[in-house]
This record gives C-alpha cells, structure tokens and sequence, in this order.
C-alpha cells in the first residue's frame, strides 16, 4: 500500500481528500498545512507519493514543496491538485514543474479514482526522468499564449499598462495593443456599460477557481 | 540647423498621398511642359498639337502609376527601395512616349524629335519625378505627424497633472468624512481602533500617509505648474508667420545650390525636358546647364561673403530668376532657322517665375520645418530633463515631510491609545470620553493626519523566512536593536527578503541561506548569503526593481567563487 502525504491548507479539502484516497487504497500518513510542515513530515515518513495544492498563501508554493521532496527522495511520485485551470496562470518565476509529475486542475477531476490513477502513473513516470510534467485540463482553455497567460494575470493582480509595460520591459504601446488582442481572444468588448478590464480580471479569477 | 534624417523614404503611403494631388501635378507638368516650348516653337498649330499630346502622356503616365500603386498594394508590398520607384517612373516615360507618338499618328502631326530621342528624355525625367514628390510630400507628411505626436505627449502629460489633483482633491475630502465618521464611535470601538492603530498600523494608514503627501503636493503645486510652464517646448509658437515664412524662402535660396540632392535634380531635368525636342535644341541644355551653374555658384559666393544679409539675398534671387528667364529666351533666338514668337515668350517667363517661386516655397517650407523639428525635439529633451529633476526633488521633500509626520502623529497616538486603556480599566467614564476627545483634535489638526508601519524590522524578517524553513535551511544573524527605524516600509523590507530567498531557492536552486542584519552608520544592511549555483548574467525582473526602488538603488549582488556562493547586500536608509 503506497504512502501517501497530502499538503493542502484548505482543512475541509485535506480531509476530504485523506478519507476519498484511503478508500481507494493508499496509507495516508498526513495532511500538512504549511512548507515547514511538510518538510518534516515528509522527513520523518518517507512517502512515496504526495498529492501537492500549488497556492499555499505566502512563502513558498506547492511546487517548491515538491522540488524540494524531490531533492529528498528523487522517486517521490507528485500529484498537483489545484483549481488553477492551467499552470501558465500562475506566477511560476521561471519555476519548472518537476519531471515526471501530474498537474490535475480540479475542474478536469470528476471523480477520486482519477487523482488515485494519477498519483499510481505519477510513481511510474518519474522513473524514467526524461518525461516532463503532465498536464490535465479543460482544453477548451488552451487558446491563450503563454505571454497571454502572463498578461492576464498581471492585469488580475491590478497593474497599470504602464507598470505591466515596465515589468515586461516592452512599450506601453505594445502593451495596449497585447491588452487589445487578449480582449479580443477572450470576447470581451469594451462598452459604455461595463469595463473591458475588470472583465479580463474576473474571467481570470474564474480560471484560477476563486469566482 | 536642417536635421538630416529627413532623408526620403520612399513608400506607398506617399503614392497614395501624391494621388490625391494628381490634377495640380497634372496641370502644373503640362504648363511647365508645354508652355516652356512654347518659346521655342514658331508654329501655333504644332505648339497645340504638342498640348494635347502632352496631357494625354501625363494622363496614360499616372494611370499607369496609379495601376502599379494598386498592383504592389494588392502584393503587400508597402516598401519600395529608390531604384523600384525609379524603374516604375522610367516605365511611366517610355509610356508616355508610346502615348505621344500614338497621338502624334492620330493627328498626322510630325514630331520633333525622333521617337528615341524623346523616349530617352521623357524616361529620365519620369524616373526622377516620382521619388522627388514622395520626397516633398512625405516629409511635410511625416513632420506633421512628428509635430502631433509632441503635442498630444504634452497634452497628454498636462491632463495626467489635471486629473491627478481633481482625483487628490475627491479624495481628500472623502478621507475627512471618514475621519469624523470614525469620531461616531463607541469606547470599545475606540479602544480597538487605537490599539490598532498604535501597534499593527492598519490598511487606512498608508493611504492617510499619502493625503499628507499630496496635500503638500497640492500646496506647491502652482510653483511647480509656472516652472513647467516656462519650459515648455517652443512648438506652441511653430505656426509660420509672414517673417519666418519670407525668412525660410530667402534661406533656402541661398543654400540652396549646396544641396546635393536638389542640384542633381536640376541637372538632369535640365538636360532631359529639351532633349525631348529636336537634336539641335541640345544647345539650349548645355548652355542653360552653364549658366545655372555660374549663377547658383556666384549667388552662394556673393551670400556667404555677405554673411547672408537680406537686401543681397533678394537681390541674388532676382538675378538668379531673371537669368534663368532671360537665358534660354536669347539661346532660342541664337538657333538657326528658330522664330520664336513675342507672346510665348512672355508665357514662358511667367512659368518659370511662378515655378522659381513655388519650387522655393516648397523647398523652404521642408527646410524650415526640418529646422523646427530638430529644435523642438531638443527643446522637448530639456523639459523631460528639467521635470525629473523637479519630480526627484519633490519625492524628497515628500519623504522628509513623511517622516516628520510619522514622528509627531505615532507619538500621538500611542499616548492617546495608552490613555483610553486606562480609563477603560479604572471605568471613568469621563475619562475615557475626555481621552477620546484629545483623539478627535489630534486627527483634525491637519499636519497629523497620518502615521508609517510601527512593525519591528526583525520580526518581519523572521516571518517572512518562517514560510521557507525545512525547504531550506534559514539562519538569521542580528546585530541591530529592535526598535531601529528604516524610512522604506516595514512590508518593503519583508518582500526583499522574500523575493531574495524565492530567487535563491528558485533560480540558485541553494539549499542554505544566512541572512545578516547589521547597523552602518546611515543604514540598516541586510546581507543574504546564498549556497546556491549563482547566476550567469545580471539578473533583471522584478527582485531587481523592488531592490532598486526599495534600497533607493544601494544595493548589489556578487558571487564569491572561493566560498562557492552568491551574496546580496541590500541597504535600508535609516529614518
């Protein structure tokens, strides 16, 4: 029976999940809320598989976390379990997902079984350390550009064009007519009754799962 | 002083513009055309004949340039390099000829040249046409445009400065009806509030900060608003005037024989018009080609000796005209077996004058405005200058004033927060209310309407590392007192440290980091020292802009090969 250690700071999913994945056939050694948790539960036991949430509040991201374990035990299998639809929505900072782990976005999980084969394939995979992260999710999210990922979420996070221009180091120009084409893509207009910006920030809220 | 870069770039955008002048080209290349034979041509009928075959050349030559235009534009070719242009221009010519000849057969007029001869010069002078005019044209084009763009900057920059203060002034006043709002409530609330306020700082502080800040803006504002004013780029005044206009003209008559590109222009239009007629007109060219010469040379020598004063500059433009008139008249009574007629000859004179004069104005104004343009720019340049400098010197005294206030209105706060607790534990109710009463007054009083973050520099730190312990190994040395104040945030300091140990575990892929905190005489010096891989080249990203704006740009980042590791050294300037 392969153990399994879950990190997830939401208290309800984590126990969920733990009752869901005993069921279906895995020790579950613990569910940790924090990096510094984990880190010493994951010390002290000695999984072989983890299911990892990405955002974890301030400090270090779940992918921290799994690199980290990777460093520890280099066969660890790892589970990303997020309501982030796609991983480019998240600021990774040039950030790798590690080879041979499962991204699942929760909207792509209809039952536990998947998570359960997927951390089974994910134990598999990282033997063979060639193979990148594999990603699961809705496809029907897949028409934006990785910089439209970028630009989206900086437009979220309530930059200005000037800012976004200063960050990304392009002008401001560029930058409106970028915000132009992702308005475009996404199908929202700008008219006198709503803000073509706000729009662009909820409709990636919805992406992310917090709307 | 003329800017150079106003060298032509040949386009279709410019064919497209000078197709919206075809009907003046038109005519004005027919009268030069035709009227400048004129004074050659002995015979009414034959003159006539030419007109008509002459309008129908340049009517056969523009469509077909309009075609090609639509052709290439069909093709997505919007660039043309000079020698395409020419080749379209040359092919227009050779058109032209056909069209003439073709006229000529209709009529049953004989030519007067061989159809060779003509096509050679008719070739000649389309190749040149076309690039002069996208020359002309595009560059009126693109220095209006340049001149928009200064000004809608400026414009722009002003509505900004506008906006902003209106924006201030909305929510200054909404900051007051808060604050009495938050005179309303209860002693609990009140308790709360200022333990708050006088411990953990809260959300509203930063924002009181900035009313106290922008008031100070909005108090200096108007002297700021008369310095920019006085530096503002002289384009306002660029609308030619009568004196600048007559100016330009004259200026561009005098240098004028020293461009280049103009002169060859001139030569080669000189030779080609006539060679279009019979073989014994080539007299005329070469002659008139010696004469212009001699006059543009000793109309430069005689103005540059006169250091370019008025009176000779129109002088010279008046020999200069009139030789150029008078000239080719003599030559055409010089040619064997040649009458030419009294009224042709005035006809002639009045299009060459008119032709001096417009080509003048035209140079002049390209001249000008080039001139205009590069002075403009220079004078933008200033004003960007001059405005940082102001804008550096205005986030200063901010900063002081910030600081100044933070001092007075923490002290404050605190003193009252102190007094309303004890009042509460004693229940003297009257005291409590009188303790909330010195509150009140001390947030009306409109110097102190704002405190910073009081949070403790080294708890932050630790905070902020508690999230990656385990991940990595963190140590903190501290060498400085609890209470020392730094003028950046507090939360300024904790997202350095932050982003520097998330760049470490991240990019350095480190698995130790030593954070020292040290006092220095003038700053707080935080040095984060890192096991990691190091970096191959300067790092650029957002750590670097949060370290640059945070440490006021003292900070830096090295790699000690001995040790295997990656420092960072970041400087907080005291308060």
């Amino acid at each position: 029976m392969p153990k399994l250690l879950i990190v997830e700071n939401d208290s309800f999913a984590g126990t969920f999940m733990s009752k869901s994945l005993d069921a279906a056939g895995f020790s579950i050694i613990s569910v940790a809320d924090s990096a510094p948790v984990a880190m010493k539960t994951f010390r002290e036991t000695n999984p072989d598989c983890a299911l990892i949430d990405i955002e974890l509040g301030t400090g270090p991201n779940g992918i921290d976390i799994a690199r980290a374990f990777r460093k520890l035990k280099p066969s660890v299998g790892i589970v990303f379990l997020t309501s982030i639809v796609d991983p480019r929505l998240i600021d990774l900072k040039g950030l790798e997902l590690p080879d041979g782990s499962i991204y699942l976005s929760k909207s792509f999980v209809a039952d536990t079984s998947e998570i359960s084969e997927s951390l089974h394939e994910s134990m598999r995979l990282v033997k063979d350390k060639s193979l990148p992260c594999v990603i699961r999710y809705p496809k029907s999210q897949l028409q934006l550009t990785t910089g439209q990922f970028e630009l989206i979420r900086l437009i979220a996070d309530g930059l200005s064009n000037k800012e976004i221009a200063r960050k990304k180091f392009v002008t401001l120009k560029s930058t409106e007519n970028s915000i132009a084409r992702l308005a475009k893509k996404l199908d929202l207009k700008d008219t006198n009754t709503n803000s073509q910006r706000v729009l662009i920030a909820k409709r990636y809220f919805q992406m992310i799962g917090k709307v | 002083m003329v800017n150079t870069d106003l060298a032509p770039n040949i386009s279709l955008k410019y064919w497209r513009i000078r197709l919206q002048y075809f009907p003046q080209f038109a005519a004005l290349g027919v009268l030069v055309s035709v009227v400048s034979r004129s004074a050659t041509f002995p015979d009414f009928r034959i003159f006539l004949a030419e007109s008509v075959m002459q309008l129908a050349g340049m009517t056969a030559v523009y469509v077909f340039w309009i075609y090609s235009a639509q052709v290439l534009k069909h093709f997505d070719r919007d660039q043309l390099t000079r020698a395409q242009i020419m080749t379209i221009g040359a092919a227009g010519g050779l058109l032209m000829s056909a069209s003439q000849s073709f006229f000529s057969w209709i009529f049953q007029i004989p030519l007067q040249a061989s159809f060779s001869m003509r096509a050679i010069g008719t070739v000649v002078v389309a190749a040149f046409w076309l690039p002069l005019q996208s020359v002309v044209v595009g560059n009126f084009r693109r220095y209006s445009r340049l001149k928009q763009d200064i000004r809608d900057e400026f414009l722009q920059q002003e509505s900004v400065q506008l906006a902003r203060r209106r924006a201030l002034e909305e929510y200054r006043k909404k900051i007051e009806e808060n604050i009495q709002d938050k005179m309303k409530i209860t002693t609990a609330d009140a308790h709360k509030l200022f333990k708050t306020l006088s411990t953990k700082g809260s959300e509203r502080l930063p924002e009181y900060l900035r009313v106290i800040s922008d008031e100070y803006f909005r108090l200096t504002a108007h002297n700021l608003d008369s310095k920019i004013k006085t530096r503002q780029p002289r384009f306002a005044n660029l609308r030619m005037n009568f004196n600048t206009f007559k100016s330009a003209v004259l200026e561009s008559v005098a240098t004028r024989p020293l461009n280049p590109t103009w002169f060859s222009i001139v030569i080669v239009v000189t030779i080609a018009v006539p060679l279009t007629a019979k073989a014994e007109y080539l007299l005329i060219p070469v002659l008139a080609l010696f004469t212009g010469l001699s006059t543009f040379l000793v109309q430069s020598i005689l103005l540059r000796s006169f250091g370019y004063i008025k009176k000779q500059q129109i002088f010279a433009t008046i020999v200069a005209t009139a030789a150029n008139i008078a000239l080719p008249i003599a030559i055409a009574h010089m040619i064997p077996n040649n009458d030419p007629k009294l009224g042709n000859h005035i006809a002639y004179t009045f299009v060459v004058f008119t032709v001096t004069l417009m080509g003048h104005i035209a140079q002049a104004g390209i001249l000008k405005e080039a001139e205009l343009r590069a002075s403009s720019i220079k004078d933008l340049e200033e004003y960007k200058d001059a405005e940082k400098e102001q804008n550096a010197e205005f986030s200063k005294i901010t900063r002081d004033w910030a600081k100044y206030i933070h001092g007075n209105y923490t002290t404050k706060l605190e003193s009252a927060a102190l007094a309303i607790e004890a009042a509460i534990i004693s229940e003297d109710l009257e005291a409590t209310e009188q303790a909330i009463s010195e509150v009140e007054k001390t947030l009306r009083l409109d110097s102190t309407r704002s405190v910073s973050n009081p949070q403790i520099l080294i708890d932050e730190v630790q905070d902020r590392c508690a999230n990656w312990q385990g991940l990595i190994v963190l140590n903190i040395n501290n060498q400085v007192r609890s209470d020392i104040a730094v003028a950046a945030s507090i939360k300024d300091v904790g997202d350095c440290v932050e982003e520097a140990i998330l760049n470490a575990v991240r990019h350095g892929d480190c698995s130790a980091i030593d954070i020292q905190i040290l006092e220095k005489d003038t700053a707080v010096s935080m040095v984060i020292t890192n096991d990691g891989r190091g970096f191959s080249n300067k790092p650029r990203g957002f750590g670097s802009s949060i370290y640059e704006e945070v440490t006021r740009g003292d900070w830096k980042l090295w790699r000690d090969e001995k040790n295997k590791s990656t420092i960072l050294e970041l400087n907080f300037a005291k308060s």
